[in-house]
Parts: structure tokens; sequence; C-alpha cells
């Protein structure tokens, strides 16, 4: 569980450059849940999932994670990155070593396990995101394709074996077929590893897709925070912040205005799909 | 973690100030002008005069004083380094003695030394930040290139220089954004960078060095085809949206410089001591 409680944060402070990013963020995120994260540009989302694991110390406030305070002296930073996993955007641009096997190792090494153990989680890791080990192992990631790379970079904070998997738009970049499969592989990690799932994300069908839980931020606040569906339904608040609605919940929400009598709140295709051939089929 | 904000040095701070409208060329002959002085200065009260001139061009330039400090940080090392070696090797034998540690002597003369030696750094240090904080990198160039041009005859490429320049200076905050998204992105793996010995240290740095590699040649590739989709093809025959002019105020700060230069420097001529 993650907790963090009065969350400010301002970037260079006490230089003519400071910039406030956080203003008071107060929010707790259970074990288990998808929750997607989204905002203006420069709303704080990236800041915000930085604090969870450590990796940016706020200026005021406290993030707890199963109750250990992250910035409290005597905790082990490198645990608490361990529990939770977070790849950054374009988290290609991270590979580093001179084969894929290595780079996927890299995290369980730095957490101490031996050649072996770790080469076996790199394998283990790259089966999960879907690349046969055999196949990838010995290749050098400089020879993928971007999507390839990409899921090298999920196997390698993967192989770290987190309980939180931190997405900052992981999409961004990818051709359609790679965003629907990337997407995919995320939720399947959920399922099957028992994952809590946090996506930054500046699709709203993505959010859709993924989430259960929408948190929005706007200019360093949590301006919102709910279940999917009635984040979805505040439609004329998240045009406000230029964040608009699934593609599919703007058809309802269009037909709805000239007068046909559909409900707005749904998200999926199908659903929307059925209410479709609900109002106008035969 | 924050890297900009321990390399200050060489950043632009726009303001509305005089200083900052100066065309750089003026700027450039101020602050060689400035440097010379420093250079010349023997007396800690033409140093003291010195400081007070640079105090007030600070304040004129509206430049928080607690940045010019800041920009000093990574120097620290090299000012005490300095200032240790004066006092303890000044080679000063008959000297007013103040401390006799073993076979080193210290004497009043050599901490003097040590001290105006350090405060000459520190004043080519802050003066040269004056110029970086109140002119931006582009009007910097420009300056630099139109300064060059006479020299273009014996085969100094002051454009393309300038350019260089100009393009090195722009991907410094890129950079140092790159270095740090990378650091976090490998820590995130589990990464330490302040653990172990100097080879340990160095160690982990690879896999932050490999990918910022990387992604310079990347850069530099995209901006290169770039400038060629822009028909860049060097300086024959370019002309600049905004040539620079004189302005009566650049006249204004030429005749000061001149007269500061003569006041720090009449000691020196008049012979006195």
């Amino acid at each position: 569980m993650i907790e963090v409680r009065d969350l400010q944060h301002v970037y260079l402070q006490h230089s003519p450059l400071e910039a406030v990013a956080l203003r008071g963020v107060s929010l707790v995120i259970g074990d288990g849940e998808r929750v997607g994260l989204i905002g203006p540009t420069g709303s704080g989302k990236s800041t915000l999932v930085q604090t969870f694991n450590g990796l940016l110390r706020p200026t005021q406030g406290t993030v707890l994670v199963n109750g250990t305070d992250v910035f409290a002296p005597s905790t082990d930073r490198r645990r608490i990155r361990q529990q939770i996993a977070l790849l950054f955007q374009y988290p290609e641009q991270q590979l580093f070593e001179e084969t894929v096997a290595r780079d996927v190792a890299f995290g369980p090494r730095n957490l101490g396990l031996s050649e072996e153990e770790a080469a076996g989680r790199a394998r283990e890791a790259l089966r999960a995101v879907g690349l046969d080990p055999d196949h990838f192992s010995p290749r050098s990631p400089f020879t993928l394709s971007g999507g390839e790379m990409r899921r090298v970079a999920l196997a390698g904070v993967l192989a770290m074996e987190p309980r939180v998997l931190i997405l900052d738009e992981p999409t961004a970049g990818l051709d359609p077929q790679g965003k629907a499969d990337f997407l995919r592989l995320a939720l399947d990690l959920h399922a099957h590893r028992d994952l809590t799932l946090i996506v930054i994300s500046h699709s709203m069908d993505e959010v859709a897709q993924v989430a259960e839980r929408v948190i929005v931020l706007d200019r360093g606040r949590v301006v919102m925070d709910d279940a999917t569906r009635a984040v979805f339904a505040r439609a004329e608040e998240l045009e406000r912040l230029h964040l608009g609605l699934p593609q599919t919940a703007q058809v309802l929400h269009r037909l709805r205005a000239r007068g046909v009598p559909v409900r707005t709140d749904l998200l999926t295709l199908e659903e929307t799909r059925a209410e479709l051939l609900r109002v106008f089929g035969g | 973690m924050e890297l900009q904000r321990y390399v200050t040095i060489g950043q632009y701070l726009p303001r509305d100030s005089v200083l900052h409208a100066l065309d750089p060329r003026t700027k450039i002959g101020v602050v060689t002008a400035l440097m010379v002085v420093t250079f010349l200065v023997t007396t800690f009260s033409g140093y003291g005069l010195l400081t007070a001139v640079l105090l007030a061009l600070f304040l004129a330039a509206q430049i928080p004083l607690g940045y010019v400090l800041r920009g000093l940080r990574p120097v620290w090392f090299l000012l005490l380094l300095t200032f240790a070696l004066n006092l303890l090797f000044s080679g000063i034998r008959d000297g007013t003695p103040l401390l006799r540690v073993g076979p080193v002597l210290i004497t009043a003369e050599a901490l003097a030394r040590a001290a105006f030696v350090s405060l000459r750094l520190i004043l080519l240090i802050v003066a040269t930040s004056l110029f970086t904080y109140t002119t931006s990198p582009m009007a910097l160039t420009d300056g630099m290139e139109r300064l060059l041009r006479p020299f273009r005859r014996i085969g100094i490429p002051g454009h393309e220089l300038a350019m260089m320049m100009s393009i090195a200076l722009r991907f410094i905050p890129t950079l140092l954004e790159e270095t740090e998204r990378i650091i976090k992105a490998q820590m995130a793996r589990g990464a330490e960078f302040q653990q172990g010995n100097i080879l340990r240290r160095a160690r982990a740095l690879l896999p932050v060095l490999v990918p910022l590699f990387i992604s310079a040649f990347r850069r530099a590739d995209e901006l290169a085809l770039a400038m060629e989709a822009r028909a860049y093809r060097g300086g024959e025959g370019r002309t600049r949206m905004n040539e620079l002019r004189f302005a009566p105020r650049d006249a204004l700060a030429g005749v000061a410089t001149l007269v500061a230069v003569a006041v720090f420097l009449a000691p020196r001529w008049l012979g006195w001591p």
C-alpha cells in the first residue's frame, strides 16, 4: 500500500528558476489496484510517482510504503525500489549492456543476487513480456525494434519482482499495434502477478481500458479521484482541463447532446456497441 | 536530485536591466577590461573598490547575490587549494612569523598573498559570471561571431566557431535533464552511485554514460539533419534577422569602462606604492 500525505514539491527552490510541481497531494493506493493518473502537461504526475519509490525527495510531506516512511534516514530505499518498479518515459533509452540478458539482469544483480539467480530472473522476465529468452538473450539491445526494446526495458524492472508497477506514458511513440500489445501486456501482468498497476497517460482511451480508478491532477493538486466511470462522467470539467474523453464516451455524449437517449457513462467498445444497438437497433 | 541546481555557472538569467540590454560586443569589451584590471590591481584597497564596482553592477543587473555565490560552488576546491598552496609554500622566509608547525612556517606576508590570490580568482569568476548571467547564449555567440569577422581573412572560421558554441551551450540543460532522467531510471533498477571506492563508483557510472552518449549522438544526428533540411550551408553569404547595432548606451558603457580602468590603473602610472 502506498500512502502519501500532504506532498509538496518545488523544483530548484530558492532560485530564480523555481517551479512548484506539487501543492499538497494526499492519497492512498491499495494493493492490487489499477490506477490511471492523468492531468495536463506540467500538472505534477511524473513528479508524484517519483516520490513513491524515493527517487525524488519532496520538499514537504511524507510517503509511506506498507507503513514504512520512504524518506526516513533508516529506510533502505533500494528495498523500496525493489518493491515499487518505475518505468520512465521512453525506457528504451536506459538500455546499456552488451546483451539483452545482461541488461535485464542489471536490476537483480544490484539487489545482490548471484549471477545465476540474476540470469534466471532475466529469462523469466523476458518470457513474461513475451520475448523468447533463447532468441533474444544473446542479442545486443541496440539491434532490436522500438517495441522490442521497450519490452526489454519492462523486463528489466519486472526482473526485480516488484509488487507495484508504475508506467509513465508507456505507449508514447509506439505504433497502434505496439500500443495495444503493450497495454494488454500490462493488464496480463496485473492479473497474473497480482501487481498494483499505476499508469500515467495522455490517452483517455488507454486510461479507460486499463484503469479501474482515475486520479486527475491539475497544477499540483488532486482535482478528481474516483472510479473510472465516475471520472469520465464529468465531461465538462475534463474538457476544461484539456483532457477530453475516451472516443467511445465522446460519441455517446454527442448523441446525447442531439437528443438521443443514450447512457453516457460507458467506457469500453463492447458496452458502447451494446448501448448503440439497444437504442438504434431494430 | 536536481543537477541543474549545481550548474549555475554559464546560465543566463533574463531580466529587464540596462546590462542585459547592452550590445554583447560592448559586454565582451567590458568584461575583458574587468579581467585585465583584476590582474593589474596590486593592492587590497584596489580589490575593495573592484568588489564594490562588481556588487553595484550585479545590483543594476537585478541578479540575486545568492545566485552569484552558488556559481562559485564548483570552484570551491580550486580556491581552497590555491589558498593552501600559497599559504604553505610561499617561499617567504624572512617575513613576520605567525605560526610554525615543524618545517612549515606561516608568515603574515604569505597569509596576505594567499588571501590576495584567492580574492583575485574569485573576482575573475564573478566578473565572468556577471557577463554570462546578463547575456543570452544567442547574443553571446552573435557578438563573438561579429568580433571574429575581421579575422576571416587569415582563416579563422568565426561563424562556424560561433555556431558550434551556441549549439554546445544550447544542449547543456538538455543533457543535464537527460543525465538526471537516466540516473533515476537506473536507480529505479537498484543502481547506487555513492557507494564503494573510486573504481567502483566509476564503474557504476557506466549504465549512465552509455545511454547518455547514445542519445547525444542521436541528437547530434537529428540536429544535423534538421539543419540540412533548412539548407544550412555555413556562414558564407548568410544574413541575419537581427543585425547587432550599437546604441547610445553602449557608448556610455564604453566611456564608463575607460574611466574605471584609468582610475584603477592611476596609482600604477603615478608611481604610488
